[in-house]
């Protein structure tokens, strides 16, 4: 809606119409026509973008995004920090300095930002085994998602995801959060390898 | 470009010991792939990893120091063209230039005015932190007289001048453990400085008369003899072509990884103009533009100032907001009766209302919150800037055993927060301020503590 709105304000502002064109890959996202477009707009720099993909071309932001997914390999899942999350993660870097990485139109494997809504849809990070990759997340940002995620998470036929997942009360390194991931079986852990 | 963070990731160690300085193997792949580290860092690299990731996690523009503790000038490491595709990362070292032809009086006076103009600005101390040193008669003696002079009459990082290689020598050799930069080996002095160099671990320009692909032989000799940390010089001493060349070696290096010039510059406004204005607008456009090292004839409060701010702002990170820190700042020597004012960290928010609270002449207590760079009305938005924050950091902040009373200005753009402070707050007054810092001093002028 506010993308529409936006676009019929101003036809050549940051908001575009983008034909989806034929499906490259369903699993990971990938439309020509959004290729098409953003090999363009980047002016040659970006050729290919996955809609669902944190590892393979995922998105770029401009750096104001409320979350930021990271990859945690040790774990064979992911991450994500919400904005308000000042203390540092798993990944080893604070949201400030992952928003750094992520942001600005860099393209960067391994990371996405994305909202906090995004985490709860069907679709989140969809190519790379979606909702169950997630390992950690701050206690607040759990809390505020609480009845969403569960919901989801009932939908994934794993209703106590949330639990099995872990926060700063149980560690901020991979090798603090391992052992309570595999003592609370994680599916992440039984998933084929991230990358 | 060289690899993703994660390609580089699956090379590392994956033991996440944090002995590289960052957390883990993971934010040290992404520090690689940004070119902002360097993979010397982590111990744990196996050979085969080494050699696999020094081609493409290098940065495209090698970093090197000059000059060594507070002086010490970092420069290179950039990774872009231009600042907003990114950010520029080591700010370009100026330099005074004084010479053997001068005398005591002379180098004296260079030597204090780089004393002398400092600025502190944003919680920064802003200054010409280089004196290059230039032999004009090509003789030894008068030249190490002059290089221990400056040697001990100031800190700064020091580059050293010649034509003559062995005059050249003797200078580096009296302040070698300054980590001097030697300047400059041509064709001719290649190889004596290159073990110069070597020898003394100092970095070395280059400079070749034969265009680029002189300078390009130079550095792929230089660098085959194991010198690391070069510079180089063009030999362009017009603005067209100086300029010319920054934009080419820059192109080379970041666009198409040409190690032979990935190398900073250094560039000589001080041979290319006759007046400081000339020079000075010609620095300010190697500032913009790529340069190293930029030598000036002379300092001035009038040229160099406006070079350190541009200098500051076009090597500041767009991507994250200057912030200034948060605490009590006594403006203008406030006592217990004096106005307390709070505003937010953002360091433009800061600058503007402590200079407003200045300009005023009513001395006051100014404290500023940290909304993690956020302007008021930004940091209110985003649930920064409200009265359980401000309520809180001013219970914590001792502000209250400064004063005598109890009143409080909050912004004007705040005022929506002032029900929600007084709760947290209890005893104090709120008082809303104006919204725009230029009325400050009106409002102030006129306050009473109640
Ligand atoms: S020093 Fe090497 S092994 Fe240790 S955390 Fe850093 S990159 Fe990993």
């Amino acid at each position: 809606m506010d993308c529409k709105a936006s676009h019929e304000i101003n036809p050549t502002g940051p908001n575009q119409p983008i034909e989806k064109g034929e499906t490259l890959d369903d699993k990971l996202g990938n439309w020509k026509g959004v290729n098409d477009f953003v090999y363009k707009a980047s002016r040659q720099a970006v050729s290919s973008y996955n809609f669902y993909s944190i590892v393979y071309d995922p998105m770029t932001t401009c750096g104001c995004c409320e979350c930021v997914a990271a990859i945690l390999p040790s774990c064979n899942g992911i991450m994500t920090v919400n904005r308000e999350y000042n203390e540092m993660t798993p990944c080893g870097m604070k949201f400030t300095t992952l928003a750094g990485t992520i942001g600005g139109g860099a393209v960067t494997p391994g990371f996405v930002g994305h909202s906090k809504y995004n985490i709860c849809q069907r679709k989140f990070v969809a190519g790379d085994g979606g909702l169950l990759r997630v390992v950690w997340m701050p206690k607040m940002l759990k809390e505020e998602l609480k009845e969403r995620f569960e919901k989801r998470a009932e939908e994934l036929g794993v209703p106590d995801l949330l639990d099995r997942i872990a926060d700063e009360t149980v560690g901020t390194t991979e090798e603090e959060i391992l052992p309570f991931l595999t003592e609370k079986k994680h599916p992440a852990l039984e998933m084929d390898p991230i990358m | 470009m060289g690899l993703t963070g994660i390609q580089i990731f699956k090379l590392l160690p994956k033991t996440n010991c944090g002995e590289c300085g960052v957390p883990t193997c993971l934010a040290f792949a992404m520090a690689l792939a940004s070119g902002s580290a360097e993979l010397d860092a982590c111990p744990y690299v196996s050979d085969e990893a080494k050699e696999q990731l020094a081609e493409s996690s290098a940065p495209p523009v090698r970093p090197l120091t000059v000059g060594t503790g507070d002086y010490a000038v970092k420069v290179g490491g950039e990774t872009v063209m231009f600042r907003h595709e990114k950010t520029f990362v080591n700010e370009p070292g100026l330099a005074v230039l004084v010479t053997t032809e001068m005398d005591d009086a002379a180098v004296n006076d260079k030597l204090a005015k780089l004393d002398k103009f400092q600025y502190d600005r944003v919680g920064l101390n802003l200054r010409a932190e280089m004196v290059a040193i230039k032999d004009a008669s090509g003789d030894a003696d008068s030249f190490v007289a002059l290089v221990n002079k400056v040697k001990d009459a100031s800190q700064a990082a020091l580059i050293l001048m010649s034509d003559n290689a062995d005059a050249l020598a003797a200078g580096v050799k009296a302040c070698a453990d300054r980590k001097p930069l030697i300047y400059a080996a041509t064709e001719d002095t290649a190889d004596t400085l290159g073990a110069l160099a070597k020898e003394t671990g100092c970095p070395l320009a280059i400079k070749s008369s034969d265009g680029y692909d002189g300078l390009v032989a130079l550095s792929d000799k230089l660098t085959g003899m194991g010198l690391k940390d070069l510079v180089l010089d063009t030999g362009a001493r017009t603005a067209k072509q100086a300029f010319e060349d920054h934009t080419v070696i820059r192109r080379a290096a970041v666009k198409k990884v040409f190690r032979p010039l990935g190398f900073p510059t250094i560039t000589f406004p001080c041979e290319m103009a006759d007046n400081l204005m000339d020079e000075t607008m010609l620095a300010a456009m190697f500032i913009a533009k790529y340069a190293g090292f930029i030598v000036m004839s002379d300092l001035e409060a009038y040229s160099l100032f406006p070079l350190l701010l541009e200098r500051l702002n076009i090597y500041t990170d767009p991507q994250r907001p200057m912030t200034a820190e948060q605490g009590i700042y006594p403006i203008g020597n406030p006592n217990e009766n004096s106005p307390v004012l709070v505003t937010c960290n953002f360091s433009l928010t800061y600058f503007i209302v402590s200079g407003e609270i200045e300009g005023s002449r009513v001395p006051s207590w100014l404290c500023v919150q940290d909304t993690e760079g956020l302007s008021v009305l930004t940091a209110w938005a985003a649930g920064k800037f409200t009265g359980e924050t401000v309520g809180t950091f001013i219970s914590k902040s001792g502000i209250a055993d400064k004063v005598s009373h109890k009143n409080i200005i909050i912004p004007g753009y705040a005022a929506a927060i002032s029900g929600e402070l007084e709760e947290e707050l209890g005893d104090w007054k709120i008082l809303v301020g104006p919204r725009e810092a230029a009325h400050i001093p009106k409002y102030l002028k006129t306050w009473k503590p109640e």
